[in-house]
């Protein structure tokens, strides 16, 4: 009786003793490098963007739809630069704990960061819409449309819906998202019948619109179509309406408007403007309706295009892994990632597939702004 | 349009003028091309917007803020960045790298600071108020800003040229030793002309921060590079140069931005630099006494 009373108890011991390992071995941690612009020009959407996909793995681990794999966030700020990007994929890739890289925010880091990814062959996602990103190789994917696919849509509401004959035209000439977007735009508009009556090339570190808004109140435009970041097109069109170019002349310009720094900004001169927006907060899609509750109860705000297009893209990733089975590699998930087809998403008109060269489609939604909101466009 | 964008050019100019006004004052008495006058420009802008988020101060005091902020925090400059060199009466070369490290620190703090954000002053700190005048349409905030430089310009040549103080910085210019042997405290006059040169830096950063509608930590680096060729083009060391020029170079950039594309502005206006350095290398104010046309009456 002695004897089976300390058998009892030394089983007890060791398996006190050995418990942590067995929960160990049951959930199974596996890092994903998550990293956005989270300073800089591109802060406006990278830090949504950052908030939201950490929301969506943080769902993921609650859920426990991954099984025994627990995913684990580190973090990293690619600042809307290239060098910091290609800086820090390399740093996650040489991490072999690292599963995969959600991120960066921008085309612009995005091209740059890509090819890195591909050479270190570690899956990396980001939001971007330049080709470029998948064009770089096997490992590199993207949320975000073509600009000839999602701006489609645009053209589509401005040749249709809105009264239009003359546009000018002004877009970031430094990045290559905004020009791939405006050259998508200018093809549509123009095959159309609206004449493009100027052209003009800005940098995201200009300040000084006086000239250009000048310009623009004196052409004979019906709207202008802006493509750069939400602040500095946000000052754009501030300083536009204030070298006296009517609100009559509509403000037209691609999701990165979708935010609301964009009408804290421009402030009055942002009404009437249509934007067109991956995402509608409004829509009552179920699995948007339980994103938006999640997101205000997080974060205290309600999410933007940017967020939603975070949230959409860590989604994704966390299927791609449960896909991936229940000892993931960078491999089996580069493998899932590729293989993604006809997912439920919160974006667009909430079904996301790629197609044979990897570019996602989603559809998109026609935003305006009234009363300093956006609501669906008429 | 033409009238209009002339009148934008005159503003924008102006604005330009006066940021080269500091940095040619420098360049006259010290012999300094002090590249951290971006970053005075810069962090002039953030204490005039610092006085209107924290105390909701009028323009007028925000404007005064950007000159105290950017005088004080030249004159430290000096101090730590310039004076030990002239201590030891280090090449000049040597106060351009010192003041390019310097410039880094301080960009770095507002970068830390800001964590990187577009600030903006509150839209009413100057109410928008449009005035129209023989087919114009000319802002209130336009002819403040002309009016505030036409001030400074005169407010500077005064005192530059009719008072005992600039008689002395003029003195230093020349000459140190000799001033020296005449009296005057080269330190003290250094710290007048830090202090005036930040102080032009800083008000044109405020100003610069509202008409603008943007106040960031990289906001002096393009406007430093204008400088360049506006001091070039004036005539290195000549006050009434950088004026002209600072006015030619924003209505020729105004007006490459109306009748060609925006894009070209830069390319436009970095051409002329190249055009003044191969055909009239002292500029169009300048000579071989350009340095005592700022300094010597």
């Amino acid at each position: 009786m002695k004897i089976l009373r300390r058998m009892l108890l030394a089983g007890a011991m060791s398996g006190i003793a050995l418990a942590p390992f067995m929960n160990a071995s049951w959930a199974e941690t596996y890092r994903i490098g998550v990293m956005n612009a989270l300073t800089g020009p591109y802060a406006f959407g990278g830090v949504p963007i950052q908030n939201a996909m950490k929301l969506a793995i943080e769902k993921a681990n609650e859920s426990g739809d991954l099984g025994d794999v627990e995913l684990e966030v580190v973090e990293g700020d690619s600042a809307g630069d290239k060098g910091q990007t290609i800086t820090l994929v390399s740093r996650f890739a040489q991490s072999d704990e690292v599963l995969m890289i959600l991120g960066p925010t921008t085309s612009l880091e995005g091209t740059a960061g890509a090819p890195v990814a591909n050479e270190q062959k570690v899956p990396l996602m980001g939001i971007g819409s330049s080709i470029g990103i998948t064009d770089a190789g096997p490992y590199s994917f993207k949320v975000q449309s073509v600009g000839s696919d999602i701006m489609g849509n645009l053209v589509d509401y401005v040749v249709d819906k809105m009264d239009v004959e003359k546009m000018a035209i002004v877009f970031d000439r430094a990045n290559d998202g905004f020009v791939g977007q405006t050259n998508a735009f200018k093809e549509g508009i123009t095959e159309a019948g609206i004449e493009i009556v100027s052209e003009d090339g800005i940098l995201a570190s200009d300040s000084d619109f006086i000239a250009l808004g000048t310009k623009l109140a004196s052409s004979d435009i019906d709207a202008f179509f802006v493509a750069a970041p939400a602040e500095v097109g946000a000052n754009f069109l501030l300083q536009a309406r204030q070298a006296g170019v009517p609100m009559e002349v509509t403000f037209v310009g691609p999701s990165t408007f979708a935010t609301d720094s964009f009408i804290e900004t421009a402030g009055g001169a942002s009404e009437d403007s249509i934007i067109l927006a991956d995402y509608f907060m409004g829509s009552p899609n179920e699995m948007n309706q339980a994103f938006v509750k999640a997101y205000q109860d997080k974060y205290g705000s309600n999410p933007d295009n940017w967020a939603a297009m975070g949230y959409a893209l860590a989604s994704l990733a966390v299927q791609a892994i449960k896909d991936a089975g229940p000892d993931p590699d960078r491999e089996k998930v580069k493998d899932a990632l590729t293989a993604l087809k006809d997912q439920p998403t919160i974006i667009g008109n909430h079904t996301w597939t790629m197609d044979e060269g990897r570019n996602p489609h989603y559809g998109a939604a026609i935003l305006q702004v009234k009363d300093g909101q956006f609501q669906l466009a008429p | 349009m033409l009238m209009q964008q002339l009148l934008n050019g005159i503003v924008v100019g102006s604005v330009y003028g006066v940021f080269a006004l500091g940095f040619t004052l420098i360049f006259g008495v010290n012999h300094i091309m002090n590249m951290a006058h971006g970053t005075i420009f810069m962090w002039g802008a953030f204490a005039g917007l610092f006085v209107v988020l924290t105390f909701d101060a009028p323009f007028l005091a925000a404007v005064l803020a950007g000159a105290i902020g950017g005088g004080l925090l030249a004159v430290v400059l000096d101090f730590f960045a310039f004076r030990p060199l002239r201590k030891r009466n280090a090449p000049e070369f040597s106060s351009i790298v010192s003041s390019i490290g310097a410039s880094f620190i301080l960009l770095s703090l507002a970068q830390q600071v800001t964590a990187t954000r577009v600030l903006r002053f509150p839209f009413e700190t100057f109410p928008v108020v449009i005035l129209n005048f023989m087919g114009l349409r000319i802002q209130l905030l336009q002819l403040v800003i002309v009016g505030i430089v036409v001030v400074m310009v005169f407010g500077l040549l005064f005192y530059l040229y009719r008072t005992s103080y600039g008689r002395q910085i003029r003195s230093v210019a020349f000459s140190e030793s000799t001033s020296k042997l005449l009296g005057i405290n080269p330190m003290a006059v250094n710290f007048q002309v830090f202090f005036i040169s930040g102080a032009l830096a800083g008000i044109a950063g405020v100003l610069i921060g509202i008409v603008f509608n943007s106040v960031h930590f990289m906001m002096g680096e393009p406007l430093l590079l204008r400088a360049f060729v506006v001091i070039i083009l004036g005539g290195l060391g000549s006050i009434p140069g950088a004026l002209i020029a600072g006015l030619l170079i924003g209505i020729v950039q105004t007006l490459s931005v109306a009748y060609l594309s925006a894009g070209m502005a830069d390319a436009i206006v970095f051409s002329l630099l190249f055009l003044v350095l191969l055909f009239r290398p002292t500029g169009l104010l300048g000579g071989a006494t350009s340095v005592a046309r700022v300094t010597r009456s």
